[in-house]
């Protein structure tokens, strides 16, 4: 089932992918049940199977909204750091606290599940095409985000935005070789990479380096 | 000379079966091979295949770890290389370039899917993940060695934490996919130019022009 996942779902399925994301908020996804999602939505199978290829499918999307939700967030907040300071400092210091902030505890098991869908995006057609959508508009945001700063004479406008956009994103899930780790490195230490990171494309212009006491 | 503990010696029936997961993982992904057709393609029953590994989803573990193995080999290698002389800055910034330029090319599609899915499995399964590790941390290592001679010489920028370059470098592959699965691409020229602005932005921060 090819489904467009940019478009808004049928409320019925959506009532249904709502369920099975309140499930996951306190339990991994192996082990949702598709009897629970039921019972729990109110809605019968026949419904279930009316929306979704099958109860997989159900769970990948509610995973792909999990995690649209998570990025747009911070995507949302480094968009408004942008906009509401001139001074590149300020807009600085807004990313340290949103980028922190996405680095808690909880981020493990979405970029868990994201690699999940990634890598059956890369073996799956069918699939690729369905993640693909969601994909193409998170590099889109994170896109407008590089030239929001390049406009603002803050980045460097040789470096394309799509580089940027695919290298942030690599980063932040790249922590699953962190994650997976018997060593693992101080969450801090990691923040202040992504930070470090952040400055060094979208404040790297002398007009940005100017640090204001 | 680097020492792993590498593939560890297996029983050649298990190696056999190992083999024909390896050569199915060039066309699937892991999670879609079948033990039915394991059996039947190798010549191996699912007797003898127990008597070698405790399940089915350890004979696929072991075949992904040793695809990963001699990818990291390879990186180890490609690293050391790359990194002998670190003494001069223009040698070492070519000898990078070289390096990323010649590994952005060798992955093909196929090998950074299977990476990635060893990624997936084994963050699925804590028990598969200390043998796992060895040769990862291994890797990490040399990356680490790396940005230590540039934080020496300070080229490099002292705020970031040289295990975080370590990951970021090896993150590029997971990037690739995530690019893989858009339906637009960045051109491998782009790929290149990725992996080395990050040398020059935080290895070479502080050694000249950025």
């Amino acid at each position: 089932m090819d489904r467009d996942t940019s478009e808004p779902l049928h409320p019925t399925a959506q009532k249904l992918v709502d369920t099975v994301k309140e499930m996951l908020k306190v339990t991994s996804y192996d082990n949702i049940k598709s009897e629970n999602v039921l019972l729990r939505s109110g809605i019968s199978r026949g419904p279930l199977y009316h929306h979704f290829a099958n109860f997989e499918e159900l769970i990948e999307t509610a995973q792909i909204q999990i995690y649209q939700e998570y990025v747009r967030g911070v995507i949302k907040a480094l968009l408004h750091a942008i906009r509401a300071f001139d001074d590149p400092f300020a807009t600085r210091g807004e990313f340290e606290k949103i980028i922190k902030q996405s680095q808690n505890g909880n981020s493990y098991s979405l970029r868990r599940q994201r690699l999940g869908l990634v890598h059956n995006a890369a073996s799956i057609e069918s699939f690729r095409k369905k993640i693909g959508v969601t994909q193409e508009a998170l590099n889109q945001e994170w896109m407008r985000i590089y030239q929001m700063c390049v406009d603002k004479g803050w980045g460097d406008p040789k470096i394309d935005p799509r580089t940027f956009a695919i290298l942030i994103q690599s980063t932040f899930l790249g922590r699953i070789l962190d994650d997976i780790s018997p060593v693992q490195m101080d969450p801090t230490a990691w923040a202040n990479t992504l930070i470090r990171l952040l400055e060094r494309f979208c404040f790297c212009t002398d007009l940005a380096s100017r640090i204001q006491n | 000379m680097v020492e792993l503990h590498t593939l560890d010696r297996l029983h050649p029936t298990a190696q056999k079966l190992v083999d024909t997961v390896k050569e199915m993982l060039n066309d699937n992904a892991y999670n879609e091979i079948k033990s039915e057709n394991v059996f039947a393609r190798s010549g191996i029953s699912r007797g003898s295949m127990y008597h070698h590994f405790s399940n089915f989803d350890e004979l696929i573990q072991t075949a992904q770890w040793q695809l990963y193995q001699s990818f990291s080999i390879g990186m180890i290698a490609a690293l050391e290389q790359a990194t002998l002389d670190v003494d001069d800055i223009e040698v070492l910034r070519e000898n990078l370039t070289l390096m990323i330029n010649a590994s952005a090319l060798e992955r093909s599609l196929t090998l950074r899917r299977q990476c990635v899915g060893y990624f997936y499995n084994v963050s699925s399964v804590k028990s598969f993940r200390s043998r796992t590790l060895t040769s990862q941390e291994i890797l990490n290592q040399r990356w680490i060695r790396l940005y230590q001679s540039c934080l020496d010489r300070g080229w490099a920028d002292p705020l970031v934490d040289s295990r975080a370059f370590a990951l970021m470098m090896q993150s590029m592959i997971v990037g690739r996919v995530i690019d893989d699965v858009s339906p637009v691409h960045v051109d491998l020229e782009a790929w290149v130019r990725i992996g080395i602005l990050l040398v020059e932005k935080f290895c070479l921060a502080n050694a000249g022009k950025c």
